[in-house]
Protein backbone atom coordinates (compact mmCIF):
# COMPACT_ATOMS: atom_id res chain seq x y z
CA UNK A 1 0.00 0.00 0.00
CA UNK A 2 0.99 3.63 -0.06
CA UNK A 3 3.98 4.29 2.14
CA UNK A 4 6.23 7.18 2.98
CA UNK A 5 9.85 6.22 3.48
CA UNK A 6 12.36 8.48 5.20
CA UNK A 7 15.86 8.12 3.75
CA UNK A 8 18.31 6.84 6.31
CA UNK A 9 15.57 5.92 8.69
CA UNK A 10 17.40 2.85 9.84
CA UNK A 11 20.90 4.34 9.84
CA UNK A 12 20.19 6.67 12.77
CA UNK A 13 20.74 3.87 15.14
CA UNK A 14 17.24 3.43 16.44
CA UNK A 15 15.46 0.20 15.77
CA UNK A 16 12.17 1.89 14.98
CA UNK A 17 11.73 2.50 11.28
CA UNK A 18 10.56 5.91 10.14
CA UNK A 19 8.64 4.51 7.19
CA UNK A 20 4.96 5.37 7.49
CA UNK A 21 2.14 3.49 5.85
CA UNK A 22 -0.74 5.75 4.88
CA UNK A 23 -4.07 4.16 5.62
CA UNK A 24 -5.93 4.61 2.38
CA UNK A 25 -8.90 2.42 3.22
CA UNK A 26 -11.14 5.19 4.68
CA UNK A 27 -10.27 7.42 1.75
CA UNK A 28 -11.28 4.73 -0.74
CA UNK A 29 -14.48 4.13 1.22
CA UNK A 30 -15.33 7.80 1.08
CA UNK A 31 -14.63 8.03 -2.63
CA UNK A 32 -16.70 4.94 -3.35
CA UNK A 33 -19.67 6.32 -1.40
CA UNK A 34 -19.36 9.66 -3.15
CA UNK A 35 -19.24 8.04 -6.58
CA UNK A 36 -22.29 5.91 -5.82
CA UNK A 37 -24.26 8.94 -4.63
CA UNK A 38 -23.24 11.12 -7.57
CA UNK A 39 -23.99 8.37 -10.08
CA UNK A 40 -27.47 7.96 -8.65
CA UNK A 41 -28.15 11.68 -8.51
CA UNK A 42 -26.73 12.39 -11.97
CA UNK A 43 -29.10 13.77 -14.60
CA UNK A 44 -28.00 12.38 -17.90
CA UNK A 45 -30.44 14.13 -20.22
CA UNK A 46 -30.47 17.90 -20.11
CA UNK A 47 -33.81 19.44 -21.01
CA UNK A 48 -34.30 23.08 -21.82
CA UNK A 49 -37.39 25.22 -22.11
CA UNK A 50 -38.84 27.91 -24.30
CA UNK A 51 -41.00 30.23 -22.31
CA UNK A 52 -44.10 31.70 -23.93
CA UNK A 53 -47.36 33.35 -23.03
CA UNK A 54 -50.71 32.87 -24.65
CA UNK A 55 -52.13 35.86 -26.45
CA UNK A 56 -55.41 36.58 -28.13
CA UNK A 57 -57.57 35.82 -25.10
CA UNK A 58 -61.04 37.22 -24.79
CA UNK A 59 -62.49 40.18 -26.64
CA UNK A 60 -60.06 42.58 -28.29
CA UNK A 61 -59.43 45.62 -26.13
CA UNK A 62 -59.59 49.12 -27.48
CA UNK A 63 -56.30 50.38 -28.80
CA UNK A 64 -54.87 53.53 -27.34
CA UNK A 65 -53.10 55.97 -29.69
CA UNK A 66 -49.81 54.77 -28.20
CA UNK A 67 -50.61 51.20 -29.14
CA UNK A 68 -51.31 52.21 -32.70
CA UNK A 69 -47.83 53.59 -33.17
CA UNK A 70 -46.36 50.33 -31.90
CA UNK A 71 -45.63 47.51 -34.27
CA UNK A 72 -47.74 44.44 -33.72
CA UNK A 73 -45.45 41.81 -35.21
CA UNK A 74 -47.02 38.47 -36.06
CA UNK A 75 -45.51 35.37 -37.65
CA UNK A 76 -48.13 33.04 -39.05
CA UNK A 77 -47.10 29.52 -39.93
CA UNK A 78 -49.13 28.04 -42.76
CA UNK A 79 -48.65 24.80 -44.67
CA UNK A 80 -47.24 26.94 -47.51
CA UNK A 81 -44.70 28.87 -45.48
CA UNK A 82 -44.45 31.87 -43.16
CA UNK A 83 -46.38 35.10 -43.27
CA UNK A 84 -44.76 37.96 -41.39
CA UNK A 85 -47.11 40.83 -40.68
CA UNK A 86 -46.81 44.09 -38.82
CA UNK A 87 -50.01 45.83 -37.73
CA UNK A 88 -51.93 43.71 -40.23
CA UNK A 89 -49.70 44.73 -43.16
CA UNK A 90 -47.71 41.98 -44.81
CA UNK A 91 -43.99 42.49 -44.28
CA UNK A 92 -42.87 39.28 -45.93
CA UNK A 93 -44.41 36.16 -47.39
CA UNK A 94 -41.81 33.44 -47.05
CA UNK A 95 -42.77 30.33 -48.96
CA UNK A 96 -41.37 26.89 -48.34
CA UNK A 97 -38.15 26.04 -50.14
CA UNK A 98 -37.78 22.43 -51.34
CA UNK A 99 -40.87 21.57 -49.31
CA UNK A 100 -39.15 22.77 -46.12
CA UNK A 101 -39.66 25.90 -44.10
CA UNK A 102 -37.15 28.61 -44.96
CA UNK A 103 -35.98 29.50 -41.46
CA UNK A 104 -32.94 31.37 -42.78
CA UNK A 105 -35.07 33.86 -44.71
CA UNK A 106 -37.42 34.30 -41.77
CA UNK A 107 -34.40 34.99 -39.57
CA UNK A 108 -33.06 37.55 -42.05
CA UNK A 109 -36.45 39.33 -42.20
CA UNK A 110 -36.77 39.37 -38.42
CA UNK A 111 -33.28 40.82 -38.15
CA UNK A 112 -34.29 43.52 -40.62
CA UNK A 113 -37.38 44.36 -38.55
CA UNK A 114 -35.32 44.39 -35.37
CA UNK A 115 -32.92 46.80 -37.04
CA UNK A 116 -35.83 49.17 -37.75
CA UNK A 117 -37.38 48.78 -34.28
CA UNK A 118 -34.43 48.07 -31.95
CA UNK A 119 -36.48 48.41 -28.74
CA UNK A 120 -39.06 45.85 -29.91
CA UNK A 121 -38.71 42.49 -28.22
CA UNK A 122 -42.17 40.98 -28.44
CA UNK A 123 -43.60 38.88 -31.21
CA UNK A 124 -46.74 36.82 -31.70
CA UNK A 125 -46.42 33.39 -33.26
CA UNK A 126 -49.57 31.86 -34.63
CA UNK A 127 -50.12 28.80 -36.66
CA UNK A 128 -52.64 26.82 -38.60
CA UNK A 129 -54.16 23.81 -36.86
CA UNK A 130 -52.31 21.19 -38.88
CA UNK A 131 -48.81 22.55 -38.21
CA UNK A 132 -46.54 20.26 -36.25
CA UNK A 133 -45.07 21.18 -32.88
CA UNK A 134 -41.46 20.89 -34.12
CA UNK A 135 -42.09 23.58 -36.77
CA UNK A 136 -43.62 25.85 -34.14
CA UNK A 137 -40.63 25.34 -31.86
CA UNK A 138 -38.20 25.98 -34.73
CA UNK A 139 -40.02 29.22 -35.55
CA UNK A 140 -39.86 30.34 -31.93
CA UNK A 141 -36.19 29.40 -31.89
CA UNK A 142 -35.59 31.70 -34.88
CA UNK A 143 -37.47 34.51 -33.07
CA UNK A 144 -35.27 34.01 -29.98
CA UNK A 145 -32.15 34.00 -32.14
CA UNK A 146 -33.14 37.37 -33.59
CA UNK A 147 -33.69 39.06 -30.26
CA UNK A 148 -37.42 38.67 -29.86
CA UNK A 149 -37.40 36.92 -26.48
CA UNK A 150 -40.94 37.92 -25.57
CA UNK A 151 -42.91 35.34 -27.53
CA UNK A 152 -46.65 34.90 -27.32
CA UNK A 153 -48.51 32.10 -29.04
CA UNK A 154 -51.91 32.87 -30.41
CA UNK A 155 -54.47 30.20 -31.14
CA UNK A 156 -56.47 32.25 -33.59
CA UNK A 157 -55.14 33.46 -36.91
CA UNK B 1 0.49 -45.66 -16.93
CA UNK B 2 2.95 -46.73 -14.22
CA UNK B 3 1.73 -47.50 -10.76
CA UNK B 4 2.92 -44.98 -8.15
CA UNK B 5 3.32 -45.36 -4.43
CA UNK B 6 0.66 -43.21 -2.77
CA UNK B 7 2.03 -40.16 -0.91
CA UNK B 8 0.62 -38.56 2.26
CA UNK B 9 -2.92 -37.41 1.79
CA UNK B 10 -5.28 -35.20 3.77
CA UNK B 11 -8.24 -36.83 2.28
CA UNK B 12 -8.65 -39.14 -0.60
CA UNK B 13 -9.38 -36.26 -3.00
CA UNK B 14 -6.98 -33.56 -1.76
CA UNK B 15 -3.29 -34.07 -2.41
CA UNK B 16 -0.91 -32.37 -0.02
CA UNK B 17 1.39 -31.32 -2.82
CA UNK B 18 0.77 -27.59 -2.37
CA UNK B 19 1.28 -27.63 1.37
CA UNK B 20 4.42 -29.70 0.92
CA UNK B 21 5.79 -27.25 -1.65
CA UNK B 22 5.25 -24.29 0.67
CA UNK B 23 6.89 -25.96 3.59
CA UNK B 24 9.87 -26.92 1.52
CA UNK B 25 10.46 -23.32 0.39
CA UNK B 26 12.68 -20.88 2.24
CA UNK B 27 11.26 -20.15 5.66
CA UNK B 28 10.28 -16.57 6.51
CA UNK B 29 9.33 -15.51 3.01
CA UNK B 30 6.14 -13.47 3.14
CA UNK B 31 3.25 -14.29 0.89
CA UNK B 32 1.46 -10.97 1.52
CA UNK B 33 0.89 -9.10 -1.70
CA UNK B 34 0.35 -5.36 -1.49
CA UNK B 35 -2.01 -4.04 -4.10
CA UNK B 36 -0.99 -0.86 -5.85
CA UNK B 37 -3.98 1.34 -5.06
CA UNK B 38 -2.64 4.60 -6.48
CA UNK B 39 -4.10 4.19 -10.02
CA UNK B 40 -7.46 3.19 -8.55
CA UNK B 41 -7.57 6.29 -6.34
CA UNK B 42 -6.53 8.44 -9.30
CA UNK B 43 -9.39 7.03 -11.32
CA UNK B 44 -11.84 7.53 -8.44
CA UNK B 45 -10.80 11.15 -8.03
CA UNK B 46 -11.22 11.87 -11.74
CA UNK B 47 -14.64 10.19 -11.68
CA UNK B 48 -15.74 12.18 -8.63
CA UNK B 49 -14.62 15.45 -10.23
CA UNK B 50 -16.46 14.63 -13.47
CA UNK B 51 -19.65 13.68 -11.63
CA UNK B 52 -19.48 16.78 -9.44
CA UNK B 53 -19.12 18.96 -12.54
CA UNK B 54 -22.21 17.43 -14.17
CA UNK B 55 -24.20 17.47 -10.92
CA UNK B 56 -27.44 19.33 -11.22
CA UNK B 57 -29.09 20.63 -8.08
CA UNK B 58 -32.52 20.87 -9.68
CA UNK B 59 -32.69 17.10 -10.15
CA UNK B 60 -34.74 15.34 -12.73
CA UNK B 61 -37.84 17.39 -13.50
CA UNK B 62 -39.13 15.51 -16.49
CA UNK B 63 -39.43 11.81 -16.95
CA UNK B 64 -38.57 11.12 -20.55
CA UNK B 65 -40.93 8.65 -22.11
CA UNK B 66 -39.81 6.35 -24.87
CA UNK B 67 -42.68 7.09 -27.23
CA UNK B 68 -42.48 10.88 -26.91
CA UNK B 69 -39.70 12.54 -28.84
CA UNK B 70 -39.17 16.11 -27.72
CA UNK B 71 -38.54 18.81 -30.32
CA UNK B 72 -35.07 20.28 -30.58
CA UNK B 73 -34.11 23.92 -30.20
CA UNK B 74 -30.92 25.91 -29.82
CA UNK B 75 -32.00 28.89 -27.72
CA UNK B 76 -33.21 27.39 -24.49
CA UNK B 77 -33.33 28.29 -20.84
CA UNK B 78 -32.94 26.06 -17.83
CA UNK B 79 -36.03 24.16 -16.84
CA UNK B 80 -37.58 24.80 -13.42
CA UNK B 81 -39.87 22.73 -11.27
CA UNK B 82 -43.53 23.03 -12.30
CA UNK B 83 -46.52 20.80 -13.06
CA UNK B 84 -46.02 18.84 -16.28
CA UNK B 85 -48.57 18.24 -19.02
CA UNK B 86 -47.53 15.45 -21.37
CA UNK B 87 -48.99 15.49 -24.87
CA UNK B 88 -48.08 12.49 -26.95
CA UNK B 89 -48.71 8.83 -27.66
CA UNK B 90 -52.37 9.68 -28.35
CA UNK B 91 -53.03 10.98 -24.85
CA UNK B 92 -52.96 14.18 -22.85
CA UNK B 93 -51.62 13.44 -19.38
CA UNK B 94 -51.20 15.70 -16.38
CA UNK B 95 -49.21 14.59 -13.34
CA UNK B 96 -49.48 10.97 -14.46
CA UNK B 97 -53.25 11.00 -15.02
CA UNK B 98 -54.86 10.99 -18.42
CA UNK B 99 -57.33 13.76 -19.17
CA UNK B 100 -58.38 12.65 -22.62
CA UNK B 101 -57.41 11.19 -25.94
CA UNK B 102 -55.68 13.48 -28.40
CA UNK B 103 -58.11 12.62 -31.22
CA UNK B 104 -61.12 13.47 -29.08
CA UNK B 105 -59.57 16.76 -28.00
CA UNK B 106 -58.68 17.62 -31.60
CA UNK B 107 -62.21 16.96 -32.79
CA UNK B 108 -63.94 18.74 -29.92
CA UNK B 109 -65.47 22.09 -30.82
CA UNK B 110 -64.71 23.57 -27.41
CA UNK B 111 -61.33 25.12 -26.75
CA UNK B 112 -61.36 24.21 -23.10
CA UNK B 113 -60.56 20.64 -21.98
CA UNK B 114 -62.84 20.11 -18.93
CA UNK B 115 -60.83 17.34 -17.18
CA UNK B 116 -57.57 19.21 -17.63
CA UNK B 117 -59.15 22.40 -16.38
CA UNK B 118 -60.43 20.62 -13.26
CA UNK B 119 -57.08 19.05 -12.44
CA UNK B 120 -55.21 22.30 -13.03
CA UNK B 121 -57.63 24.12 -10.75
CA UNK B 122 -57.00 21.51 -8.05
CA UNK B 123 -53.24 21.85 -8.48
CA UNK B 124 -53.50 25.61 -8.19
CA UNK B 125 -55.64 25.31 -5.06
CA UNK B 126 -53.20 22.84 -3.52
CA UNK B 127 -50.29 25.15 -4.22
CA UNK B 128 -52.05 28.09 -2.65
CA UNK B 129 -52.95 26.05 0.43
CA UNK B 130 -49.45 24.66 0.85
CA UNK B 131 -47.66 27.95 0.18
CA UNK B 132 -49.98 30.67 1.54
CA UNK B 133 -47.19 33.25 1.69
CA UNK B 134 -45.94 32.70 -1.83
CA UNK B 135 -47.26 34.26 -4.99
CA UNK B 136 -48.63 31.82 -7.51
CA UNK B 137 -46.14 31.86 -10.39
CA UNK B 138 -48.44 30.22 -12.93
CA UNK B 139 -45.66 28.11 -14.36
CA UNK B 140 -46.47 24.99 -16.28
CA UNK B 141 -44.37 22.70 -18.43
CA UNK B 142 -45.71 21.24 -21.65
CA UNK B 143 -43.84 18.13 -22.70
CA UNK B 144 -45.07 17.41 -26.20
CA UNK B 145 -43.98 15.03 -28.90
CA UNK B 146 -42.55 16.84 -31.91
CA UNK B 147 -45.25 15.56 -34.25
CA UNK B 148 -48.31 16.73 -32.28
CA UNK B 149 -50.58 19.12 -34.22
CA UNK B 150 -51.07 22.72 -33.16
CA UNK B 151 -54.81 22.01 -32.95
CA UNK B 152 -54.30 20.03 -29.71
CA UNK B 153 -51.54 22.24 -28.35
CA UNK B 154 -53.58 25.44 -28.58
CA UNK B 155 -56.46 23.84 -26.67
CA UNK B 156 -54.10 22.70 -23.90
CA UNK B 157 -52.55 26.18 -23.79
CA UNK B 158 -55.96 27.83 -23.74
CA UNK B 159 -57.07 25.65 -20.82
CA UNK B 160 -53.89 26.45 -18.90
CA UNK B 161 -54.39 30.17 -19.43
CA UNK B 162 -58.03 30.15 -18.37
CA UNK B 163 -57.13 28.41 -15.10
CA UNK B 164 -54.35 30.89 -14.39
CA UNK B 165 -51.21 29.15 -15.59
CA UNK B 166 -49.97 32.01 -17.75
CA UNK B 167 -46.29 31.14 -17.81
CA UNK B 168 -46.16 28.25 -20.27
CA UNK B 169 -42.86 26.48 -20.82
CA UNK B 170 -42.27 24.13 -23.72
CA UNK B 171 -39.82 21.38 -22.85
CA UNK B 172 -37.25 20.98 -25.63
CA UNK B 173 -34.01 19.14 -26.14
CA UNK B 174 -31.22 21.69 -26.39
CA UNK B 175 -28.87 21.20 -29.31
CA UNK B 176 -25.35 22.56 -29.46
CA UNK B 177 -24.42 26.07 -30.63
CA UNK B 178 -26.66 28.29 -28.52
CA UNK B 179 -26.24 31.37 -30.66
CA UNK B 180 -26.80 29.64 -33.97
CA UNK B 181 -29.97 29.62 -35.94
CA UNK B 182 -31.46 26.28 -36.76
CA UNK B 183 -29.78 25.05 -39.87
CA UNK B 184 -31.49 23.47 -42.84
CA UNK B 185 -30.73 20.10 -41.29
CA UNK B 186 -32.54 21.00 -38.10
CA UNK B 187 -35.43 22.37 -40.07
CA UNK B 188 -35.76 19.21 -42.08
CA UNK B 189 -36.35 17.20 -38.95
CA UNK B 190 -39.73 18.84 -38.48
Amino acid sequence: MASVSAPGGRSTGGKKALNVELNLVPFIDLLTCLICFLLMAAVWIQIGKISVTQSGQGAPTEQTPEDRTKLNLVVTITPQGFLLTGNGQTIADILKKDNQYDFERLGAKLKEVHGQYPEKNDIVVTSEDSIQYQDLINTMDVCLANEFPNISVSGTI
Amino acid sequence: MPIKKPGPRLATQIPLKFAKKNVEKKAGRSYDVSLNLTPMIDMFVVLVIFLLMTFSTSGEILFIQKDIELPKATHTEQLEQAPVIIIGAGQVVIEGQSVGRMDDIAEDENFEIPDLSERLTNLKKNFQQLHPNQDFSGKIIIQGGKEIPFRVLKKVMYTCTTVGYLNINFAVLPTGGGSQQPSGEAASEG
